[in-house]
């Protein structure tokens, strides 16, 4: 079963992956073993680009309690293929210094947490 | 216009506010005694043989288990009891609830209350219990608030209409007006569009006027199946549509995020089972988290074309003396946000609104009225359609 540990697991390794349908070739993200298009159980592992456009972004300046040693930060939908999209934190000083269509690299970092969840934390670098 | 469903016969809400030395369960009891108070029949609490409660966050009062305690409070200590949870729509969950008890016959009146107590926790606090109704993996996991969430809805709704930050600010301007005119509201203050321009920002692009409010409030409706409605009161209000739906709970899955498609669904389906169409609505109580949102709702309940939204605030469409008023009560933005209530709260409204004791913000001859309400980033939804007996 593709589950959201593995995910993580996979990601710490430095590998974006989704969940791929073998009938009807959706890419889920997260990765689930039920297609969300089609209700197949029948997937398989698909690795994705680190890369992608902005399609969305705002900048926090009120954070939540467990992010609050972070902000200001900006949080983007980043586009990585199709209607594939996934979400990460960029630390920025001001919202006008990314737009719309802008190319970012994610960039992980391990976390080190002693307790559940160990999943990675999710960065995005501005590509030039 | 079809059957309806269930016919609502009392309706009470608490002073909304930052409520400072009253629990959840005590505010409740305040929306109660005034809901049984507007009964015709004195004895109407032993009429009640169930109880739907929508109530989010265990947090706020570190108390789960609330439905019998709540139930407890108002005097029932053998009475079904059933708590409902969706978020910031749970108050809506524990209607449609008990419309279904009605409409299967298993009971004849029902008591549907909502409540939050969410100011015994510093904001970060809050901001935190309610970012939990996003989806843990993704959304929390990337530092994601509510704000954040409906300001990415808003940068691609900007980006892609050109609706700007100053129709968003109309919203704000809009419902703050309306809250001056009732007096539970937590806020009763006007603003300008330059005090919500000039106020911090939260998550770009909103700015804390373009919030709703941190609130503590209750709300509650007794609902009986139609035929014994007048028993209780002269002028019942009756639910003649209700829809439902849910979609993904992240923004990342959405083909178009700007678009909450779920609101439109359960739109549709309750506007068919009333047998109206939207332009028949004379009032509408909408869920008015962030100012972003109304403009999409109006965009998704059929009053703009997409991309308009921001358009009928210009023209004062939505104004309490437009074609289409809106959030007479002040909304979320303005009479506040209490999230377990405030779905029972907008049926409060329409309640007053459609049996012409509004006071102030009364609409004038309103006969149909339309309550949305949502949980999360749109990812449960409730509309529920109400009418007059005039
Ligand atoms: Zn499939």
């Amino acid at each position: 079963m593709v589950t959201i540990e593995e995910f993580y697991e996979r990601l710490k390794e430095g590998e974006l992956y989704g969940a791929k349908c073998k009938r009807c070739g959706n890419i889920s993200l997260p990765p689930r073993e039920i297609c969300p298009k089609c209700f197949s159980t029948e997937n398989e592992w698909y690795k994705l680009p680190k890369v992608g456009e902005i399609e969305s972004y705002t900048f926090i300046t009120v954070a939540p309690k467990n992010f609050e040693s972070e902000a200001p930060y900006a949080v983007c939908i980043v586009k990585i293929i199709d209607s594939v999209k996934f979400i990460g934190r960029m630390k920025i000083d001001d919202p006008k210094e990314i737009k719309i269509g802008d190319k970012v690299e994610f960039v992980i970092e391990k976390n080190g947490s002693e307790t559940w969840p160990s999943w990675p934390k999710i960065y995005l670098k501005k590509l030039s | 216009m079809n059957k309806p469903l269930a016919s609502i016969v009392a309706a009470g809400c608490s002073k909304f506010g930052k409520r400072t030395g009253i629990m959840a369960r005590e505010l409740l009891v305040e929306a109660f005694l005034e809901a049984i108070s507007r009964s015709k029949d004195p004895d109407i609490r032993r009429k009640i043989k169930v109880g739907f409660f929508g109530n989010f966050s265990e947090m706020y009062e570190h108390q789960s288990h609330v439905a019998p305690l709540l139930a407890d409070w108002l005097g029932f200590h053998d009475l079904p009891v059933i708590r409902t949870e969706d978020a910031c729509a749970s108050g809506s969950a524990a209607l449609r609830s008990a419309i279904f008890a009605i409409k299967s016959g298993l009971y004849d009146v029902a008591l549907v209350a909502g409540v939050e107590k969410m100011n015994n926790r510093k904001t970060n606090e809050v901001l935190e219990g309610l970012a939990m109704a996003s989806d843990f993996a993704i959304e929390q996991w990337s530092g994601l608030t509510f704000a954040g969430i409906f300001a990415l809805m808003a940068t691609w709704h900007m980006h892609k209409y050109g609706t700007t930050e100053t129709q968003m600010a109309l919203v704000a301007v809009k419902n703050h007006k309306n809250a001056t005119m009732n007096p539970k509201a937590h806020m009763q203050k006007i603003i300008t569009v330059e005090d919500v321009l000039k106020s911090k920002v939260v998550a770009w692009p909103l700015k804390l006027y373009d919030c709703s409010l941190i609130t503590d409030g209750a709300a509650c409706v007794i609902i009986t199946k139609p035929e014994i409605a007048e028993n209780f009161t002269d002028n019942p209000v009756d639910i003649i549509g209700s829809g439902s739906c849910s979609d993904h709970e992240s923004l990342i899955e959405r083909e178009e995020i700007s678009e909450i498609k779920g609101i439109g669904k359960a739109t549709k389906e309750a506007l068919e089972m009333a047998g109206i169409k939207i332009r028949n609505v004379d009032v509408a109580e909408l869920h008015d988290c962030f100012t972003i949102a109304e403009i999409i709702e109006y965009e998704e309940i059929g009053i703009a074309e997409k991309g308009y939204g921001g358009k009928l605030l210009e023209e004062g469409a939505t104004n309490l003396d437009g074609w289409f008023p809106v959030n007479p009560s002040g909304g979320l933005k303005a009479k506040g946000h209490p999230v377990g209530a405030t779905g029972v709260a907008q049926i409060y409204e329409l309640f007053l609104q459609l049996r012409g004791e509004a006071g102030q913000r009364q609409v004038k001859g309103a006969k149909v009225g339309l309550a949305q309400n949502m949980g999360g980033s749109g990812s449960t939804h409730f509309v529920h359609v109400l009418s007059n007996r005039i």
